[in-house]
This record gives C-alpha cells, structure tokens and sequence, in this order.
C-alpha cells in the first residue's frame, strides 16, 4: 500500500486560489494572488525538503502540473524540490494534456478515481499531491487521501475557492502534528480516518 | 478605548459550531480570556452563547451590532467580549482586534463560516498557538491590517 498525502497552502479562511503569484490563477476574478509569498521562511523550506524525500511519486492537477513544469525542471537536481520532482512519476490528471517534455510525466484520462486506487494499491512510500485543488476535492470525495498537510497563512481573503467548499463530505480527522513558523505559519498535519475506523 | 475580541468554535471548514465537549485545555484557554473581560456582548437570536459574565457587564444587542461595538468601545478600556455564531463577523468589519479560534479536526460541510464570501482581505498577527490532546488547535491572531502580496518565483 501507498500512502496519499496532501499538502496545501491555505489562507485563514480556507481558500487555497493563486497561493504563489499574482497571475497564478485569475479564475472567477480572483485577484488576490501571491498572498503565500510575504511568509515563506526556513522553518517552510525545512518541512517542504522533509516531505519531498518521502515521495515515491507525485500526483498532480493540470493547473498545479504545468505551473510546477514551467518552473522546476529548470533548477538543478541537488535541491530538495526539485530533485525529487524532476527525478521521480509524475501522474497528472487531465483531459487535456497528452504529452509533456518534463521525463517521468504520465497522464491519467479517464476514470481518476480507479486510477489512483490501483497506484494506492501498489506496494511503495508516499504518493504525494501537491496544491492541485480540483484534483483534490475530487480524492477526498472518494476518500482516497490518507492525510493532509494543510499550511494556515494568517490572512483572510474572503473570496477564492476552498479546501473545503460547502457540500463537503462530512468527517472526522485527527491531528498527528502542528507547530508554528516565526512568521505565523501555522503547520498542521491530519491523518484521515481509516476506512474500517470508519464501520466501527 | 477599548478593544472587541471574538471567540469561536470551528471547524477544519471554517463553520462556527457550538463547543461541544469542552475539555481541560480548551477550558483554561476560555477561563484567561474570560479573565481579561471588561464586558461581553450577546447578539439577541444570533449568538445565544454567553460565558457566564459573574459580575461583569453585558450587553445585549438587539439592532445594529457595528454601531453598538462602536458605541461600547468608547465607553470601555478594557476587552470588549464576544462569542461568534453564525457569519456575525462579516456585520463587524475591522472592529474586531483579536480573534480567539478554536479549531476541530472535523468538515462539517454546511453551517455558517466565520468569515463568510465577501469578507475583506485582512492580514493577522499571531499571538498564540497550542494543541489539545483531542487535536483541536487553538490560535490567537490580532488584526493586522491590509495584506501584503508578492511572488514566489
């Protein structure tokens, strides 16, 4: 079995649009981009190298996939990002993409759903989402991620979309792990209940 | 001049919950921040929750809560105490100067969040952060202004 971790960039009141840049992800007039950046510190950098070494593979939305594409093959193999990015699968889900020049890429057309469960089902480490926020909803409404790495920036947007929009699938979590950055970053990690935690 | 502090229960999705069960730490996390009162404020139909105020002051409000925060912050110098329901902070604005929130390892899916759609853009200050052995994360952030933006790349 293969572990699937999520982590997600999110602002106090829930929404993860457009973390990095401004231009990011303008979708539905979202012009509050970049609001990640003013916080990022080496406490962020350490956790980040630590959770990319665990990594058997990535999963990835098309948005988060072309804007990581656009970026990480071109830094060198020895950084903690991006060796592993570069070196390792890269599963993306998309109807669109068929074919990418970053070696490792494979995409996942059709059915998500049974796809990542089979890549689950094989025997490995982590098989980690990153951002990807469609991508995300659609596996945890499947109950496909083990846990989440949820990073809480201390700033309200009040518009964007949500890690967790109305209609989200009810549950409960436990939380395995939290600490706070000099900056006010709070770090929190959850596991996901089991599915047979969940018949009991 | 005094300052409004809002306090409340949430979920992973953001909706305000009642407390449910109230354990140790959660309940010394409430017991300083009651300590600190000056007076509470109870929203009549809307926030029902009131700590029990002993011989503190508290006022219910019954029309227009931005005015009456106003109001009562020129009359106080010290916390100015009110328990979230509902989307009540979006009738708040940037009055509110501290928010007390206690979070639970829950998504509920539906409820009222406590900063709804349309709520401004605010930066926040933190000032506190602990975990209960029940996993529920307690965070205290004063209000910190406009939020600055930037570029990772």
């Amino acid at each position: 079995m293969t572990t699937l971790t999520a982590t997600t960039f999110v602002s106090l009141d829930g929404v993860v649009q457009g973390p990095g840049t401004p231009a990011e992800d303008p979708r539905g007039g979202f012009d509050l981009g970049g609001w990640l950046t003013p916080y990022y510190d080496a406490v962020m950098a350490e956790y980040t190298a630590d959770w990319f070494s665990r990594a058997d593979a990535f999963l990835l939305g098309r948005r988060t996939y072309e804007i990581f594409a656009g970026y990480w093959p071109t830094v060198g193999g020895s950084d903690p990002i991006a060796g592993p990015l570069n070196s390792l699968p890269k599963y993306v889900a998309s109807r669109t993409l068929t074919r990418s020049s970053w070696q490792g890429t494979a995409f996942l057309r059709d059915d998500v759903v049974r796809a990542v469960t089979e890549l689950k089902a094989e025997p490995g480490r982590e098989l980690q989402v990153h951002g990807s926020g469609d991508l995300l909803r659609t596996l945890m409404a499947a109950g496909l991620v083990d846990e989440h790495r949820v990073w809480v920036f201390p700033v309200v947007l009040g518009k964007g979309q949500r890690l967790f929009p109305p209609g989200s699938a009810r549950q409960s979590l436990r939380l395995v792990e939290h600490r706070t950055t000099g900056k006010g970053v709070s770090v929190q990690v959850y596991r996901t209940a089991r599915p047979e935690d969940q018949d009991a | 001049m005094g300052k409004l502090t809002v306090t409340a229960f949430l979920t992973l999705d953001g909706v305000v919950r009642g407390p449910g069960h109230v354990d140790a730490q959660m309940g010394a996390a409430l017991a300083r921040w009651q300590r600190r009162a000056s007076a509470f404020l109870q929203v009549r139909n809307v926030a029902d929750y009131c700590p029990s105020s002993g011989d503190l002051p508290r006022h219910v409000v019954t029309g227009d809560l931005a005015a009456e925060v106003r109001r009562l912050k020129t009359r106080y110098d010290g916390e100015l105490q009110l328990h979230a329901s509902g989307s009540l902070v979006a009738e708040l604005d940037d009055l509110v100067d501290e928010y007390r929130l206690l979070v639970f390892p829950v998504v509920l899916g539906e409820g009222h969040p406590l900063f709804p759609a349309g709520a401004h853009p605010l930066a926040l200050r933190p000032l506190s952060t602990s975990a209960t052995s029940t996993g529920v994360v307690i965070q205290e952030y004063a209000a910190a202004g406009a939020p600055t933006f930037g570029s990772m790349a």
